[in-house]
């Protein structure tokens, strides 16, 4: 805001050269939701990240003692446990915590995938056109997929192979990022093509290629850069879906066990144990709030990278 | 127009032939085959007459063609049988239930009713509530009512059904007592006071699912509506004297509704697939719960079936939506 009043006080002083990230920062600023956002996201990110290290009990072994383990089963919020302990005793602030890193690295990396196979099947069905109708054939196909159901098919199915592959957990966390993945690049493809066709008319790829420059480094050197700012909205809005579906499956039963804990394995387990509400409404607020922030952080997003909005 | 529907019908068949093959090749080569369900305490000749009886002993390829002439040739027949009384059929094998060992066909007819009341009613409560929210917000852009609106639909369109279900079962059945959590399949309504339960089981359900639908498609109305006000046609019939009530009704939501509806319609394939988490939330005896209970159980005839029938519903009303979107907006033309 003072640069603009700054600028239109002394109009005839060249205002220094900015970059392009410095101005998608300034209007994302503006963007109040998106700042709320961006620091909801930031304080989760530290409760899970840094969180494990100040606040050390332990949240998946359950107490060998049966008869300490029975008395500390489903205590109220206390100074000793903030939210609590949960039907076999565990605290449930560190459950969160471990919880939430791994929903939030399943978020990250299925999200990663997609949009790495988005922005690849993107990049070829815009710029090479005898793949363009095949590829786009299969994006139409894999939109009509039913997801959600062919998901909990493939982690239901395919599961338990990687479980014996690579230990239940990590197993689970391949199966969950492998099926979501697959299942959530289309959107991002889409965007790309779009892009890509309309770029690569433009007068600096015909420079390019105009001296030689190979296809490879053409789309690598000057058109991705340039179809890069939808990618990050779509990939922003795909860490939220991501983790929702994360935690569908495992709510569902079909993702993490219980006693490990996701934010959905919590829910799961929370919803068979009613009698303690307050133990589902911590992990659900946990996911809704992850949610909330990531969209609000790729709605400010979208704002700021969108030249025709930035510019006013 | 025609011509176009016909061309994309005729691309609709490879497409669904494509995705049937998916669907059966991702259900039939996943490890956990049906046969080792079979406990090792069954004599070989007796595990050998299962499989056939299950009729896995074939090859893939046979297989998925026996599946799909049973599902698009015999099926139908089926069906036509039921509904005329005829006996076109004549006793073909149909697709049988691994677990129930009913044809699947009937599973699936007997679980429809519960999901299309429940789901049918919150989208059609969802398109109800969101139309006026989102004309009046993209109206009044930027007022309170858009401020609280906005916020409001993003909340409901980021907070997963199955948290405001339990947030909802909490605060309505286990503090308040209003409303039943689980809901009752086997209720007929013959009176009023059955007609009352009914209403009372499908009230928390409904909620959830016309919040969470309502929050999406206020978010498509407030965005077309805003795009349609600032037009010059928008402009020009209030030059010309037109009252706002006609400028806004009847200029502007005419054109924003179009891919209002395009979007409505590309969800409604989601109905018949049922919110599967708010079954299983609110113990709804519907689609997505057999759904789960199949994959479950290694069902493998209903997943797929059930699969296969989504996708079709979903390919079809894709084709439903350009076509529709071709009627409403005359300057699409296909040629």
């Amino acid at each position: 805001m003072s640069d603009a009043t700054a600028a239109t006080a002394t109009p005839d002083r060249e205002d220094a050269p900015r970059s392009l990230w410095r101005d998608v920062w300034d209007q994302f600023r503006m963007h109040r939701g998106a700042m709320v956002g961006l620091f909801v996201l930031s304080t989760l990110l530290i409760f899970v990240l840094i969180g494990p290290f100040i606040w050390t009990a332990e949240p998946i072994r359950v107490n060998p003692n049966t008869a300490e383990m029975f008395r500390s089963r489903n205590l109220p919020p206390s100074w000793s446990n903030p939210f609590g302990t949960d039907q076999v005793g565990r605290d449930i602030m560190a459950r969160l915590m471990l919880g939430g890193k791994v929903s939030l690295a399943v978020g990250f990396v299925a999200m990663s995938v997609a949009v790495f196979l988005g922005t690849l099947i993107g990049l070829l069905s815009g710029y090479f056109r005898r793949l363009d109708g095949a590829l786009m054939r299969l994006t139409d196909l894999f939109l009509s997929l039913p997801l959600l159901p062919l998901i909990l098919v493939l982690t239901f199915l395919y599961g338990p192979r990687l479980k014996e592959m690579f230990g239940p957990n990590l197993g689970t966390f391949f199966i969950l990022i492998i099926a979501i993945g697959l299942t959530s690049w289309m959107h991002v493809a889409r965007i790309v093509r779009g892009q890509v066709l309309a770029v690569k008319e433009r007068e600096f790829v015909l420079a390019a290629r105009s001296i030689g420059t190979p296809a490879r480094r053409i789309i690598t050197r000057h058109i991705l850069p340039n179809v890069l700012a939808p990618v990050m909205v779509a990939g922003a809005l795909g860490v939220a879906n991501a983790i929702i579906t994360e935690s569908v499956v495992s709510f569902l039963g079909q993702g993490f066990q219980s006693d490990f804990s996701t934010w959905g394995s919590m829910l799961n387990s929370a919803y068979y144990n009613q009698t303690y509400p307050m133990q589902m409404v911590w992990p659900g607020l946990a996911i809704s709030l992850t949610v909330l922030s990531v969209n609000y952080v790729g709605d400010g997003l979208r704002d700021a990278l969108d030249p025709r909005i930035r510019g006013r | 127009m025609l011509t176009y529907t016909l061309r994309r019908l005729l691309v609709a068949i490879p497409t669904l032939l494509l995705i049937s093959l998916v669907i059966f090749l991702l259900v039939d080569l996943a490890p956990g085959s049906p046969a080792s369900e079979i406990p090792l305490t069954v004599p070989a000749e007796v595990r050998m007459k299962m499989v056939e009886a299950m009729g896995i002993n074939e090859p893939v390829h046979i297989r998925y063609l026996l599946w799909l002439k049973q599902f698009f040739w015999t099926e139908p027949l089926y069906a036509i049988d039921a509904a005329f009384g005829t006996s076109y059929a004549d006793g073909a094998p149909r697709i049988i239930s691994y677990s129930s060992k009913v044809p699947v066909m009937d599973y699936i007819g007997e679980r429809l009713p519960q999901t299309l009341t429940v789901i049918g009613t919150a989208y059609l409560i969802a398109i109800l509530i969101a139309l006026p929210i989102g004309i009046y917000s993209a109206y009044r852009q930027y007022s309170w009512f858009d401020q609280v609106g906005t916020f409001v639909s993003m909340v409901g369109y980021s907070v997963p059904t199955f948290f405001t279900g339990l947030l909802a079962i909490i605060i309505f059945t286990t503090w308040l007592g209003w409303f039943p959590s689980i809901y009752n399949t086997s209720l007929q309504v013959v009176d009023w006071a059955t007609f009352k339960q009914q209403v009372r089981q499908m009230f928390l359900p409904v909620a959830v699912l016309a919040l969470f639908n309502a929050a999406e498609l206020s978010r498509y109305t407030r965005s077309a509506m805003l795009e349609n006000l600032s037009q010059d046609y928008a402009r020009t019939a209030r030059a010309k004297g037109l009252s706002e009530g006609t400028v806004v009704l009847k200029h502007v939501l005419r054109n924003s509704m179009i891919p209002v509806i395009t979007v409505i319609t590309l969800g409604l394939p989601a109905i018949f697939a049922g919110a599967i988490v708010t079954e299983q939330v609110f113990k709804i005896n519907g689609i997505g719960a057999a759904l789960i209970g199949a994959i479950h159980v290694n069902d493998l005839p209903v997943v797929q079936t059930i699969a296969f029938i989504t996708a079709i519903l979903i390919v079809l009303f894709n084709l439903v939506a350009d076509i529709l979107y071709g009627i409403l907006d005359p300057r699409i033309r296909y040629e």
